[in-house]
């Protein structure tokens, strides 16, 4: 079996599959709206989380690049080379602190996250609420929040008043002490 | 498809246009969403993932360094895309759903690629090979990207890139040598 062979035998069983023209509009639409967002300050277009924090990184280098470029054109023209490559540098350095601040403990919860989903396939975020359920439950019931106490459940015990009639519902529990 | 090349210099924006944009999707969009279908099984879950991974490369342009090809990069995007889709469709691979139909397209008029195996097609036998063999075979054979750059794309050694590859090959020649002997 070629390599040769194998595509274009796909490509001809699927060659009815094909990008559709709305398709390509949509994905241009949606592009043309993530450029539009930051100049504009319109809605940006967070499809997905990561793309959006990539966006909005990409925004916090461009703007001190930006900042930097025209402060060294200052001082080119007031004839301070040293002093604009001084900024520039800072400028950079500045930026590149702002990424990491941006992505720090994020960046490393989304990763976790994202090695327990792809790799282990541990749905992560229902494992934490059901976690986070027992958890719960556990301080609840060990921690005395219900206000009874050990020596209260051992005294207690279930007396059927009226058994003869069936039982009645109330005065089924009695507490002997 | 060849990008404008880039210069190092700080105040310059690295950003596609949306002819450029649109003339990648012209160039790899069609390849891309046959992927996705033979990985998702779904049309409407593969065209999501293809417009995700176009978006993707679009927004992250900056970070794209070069040193890989456009197509592995993109396939990289969608191999991971097709992954989060599925993650997020576990639940409905449970429910009982329609079998996928694909509209297979009539090769009487490809007379030049058959082969003893056109009895049973190829999508259909790829269909069967679980999803890591399909990714990989895909990923190899189709989109043509070196065993290198799969490992690279999937965060895997190499040598489990080649085992896995040969695994799959075998076992789709099994596929279709049975489908041949049944008849």
């Amino acid at each position: 079996m070629s390599d040769v062979k194998f595509g274009k035998k796909l490509d001809s069983e699927l060659k009815n599959i094909v990008f559709t023209d709305k398709s390509r509009n949509r994905v241009l639409e949606r592009a043309a709206g993530r450029r539009r967002a930051p100049e504009y300050g319109g809605a940006a277009d967070h499809a997905s989380a990561a793309s959006g924090r990539a966006a909005e990184q990409s925004r916090a280098v461009e703007h001190s690049e930006t900042a930097a470029f025209r402060s060294s054109a200052d001082h080119t023209s007031a004839d301070h080379g040293n002093a604009a490559e001084h900024n520039v540098a800072a400028a950079l350095r500045s930026a590149a602190a702002a990424g990491r601040r941006l992505s720090g403990a994020k960046e490393w919860w989304e990763r976790l996250h994202s090695f327990m989903n792809l790799e282990l396939r541990i749905p992560v975020k229902p494992l934490v609420v059901a976690l986070f359920i027992t958890v719960s439950g556990i301080v609840y019931a060990c921690f005395g929040v219900t206000r009874v106490s050990a020596e209260d459940i051992r005294r207690s015990s279930i007396t059927v008043v009226n058994s003869n009639q069936g039982g009645q519902a109330d005065g089924i529990y009695k507490n002997k002490g | 498809m060849e990008l404008p090349e880039r210069t190092e210099r700080p105040g310059i924006e690295y950003t596609l246009t949306e002819n450029e944009l649109a003339a990648l999707m012209d160039a790899y969009s069609n390849m891309l969403l046959r992927t996705a279908v033979l990985l998702l099984k779904d049309l409407r879950l593969a065209e999501d993932a293809v417009q995700e991974t176009f978006l993707k490369f679009y927004a992250g342009y900056a970070n794209y360094r070069g040193e890989a090809g456009i197509k592995t990069y993109l396939g990289r995007i969608l191999v991971n895309e097709c992954r989060q889709s599925r993650r997020r469709a576990w639940y409905r691979r449970n429910i009982p759903t329609p079998e996928f139909e694909l509209e297979l397209a009539d090769e009487s008029a490809e007379t030049d690629i058959r082969s003893l195996h056109d009895r049973l097609s190829l999508t259909e036998a790829l269909m069967k090979l679980n999803v890591g063999s399909r990714e990989i075979l895909l990923l190899h054979y189709y989109n043509g990207l070196t065993v290198r750059e799969i490992a690279d794309a999937l965060g895997m050694p190499e040598g489990s890139v080649k085992s896995r590859l040969k695994r799959g090959r075998d076992r789709l020649r099994d596929i279709l040598q049975e489908d041949f002997c049944d008849e």
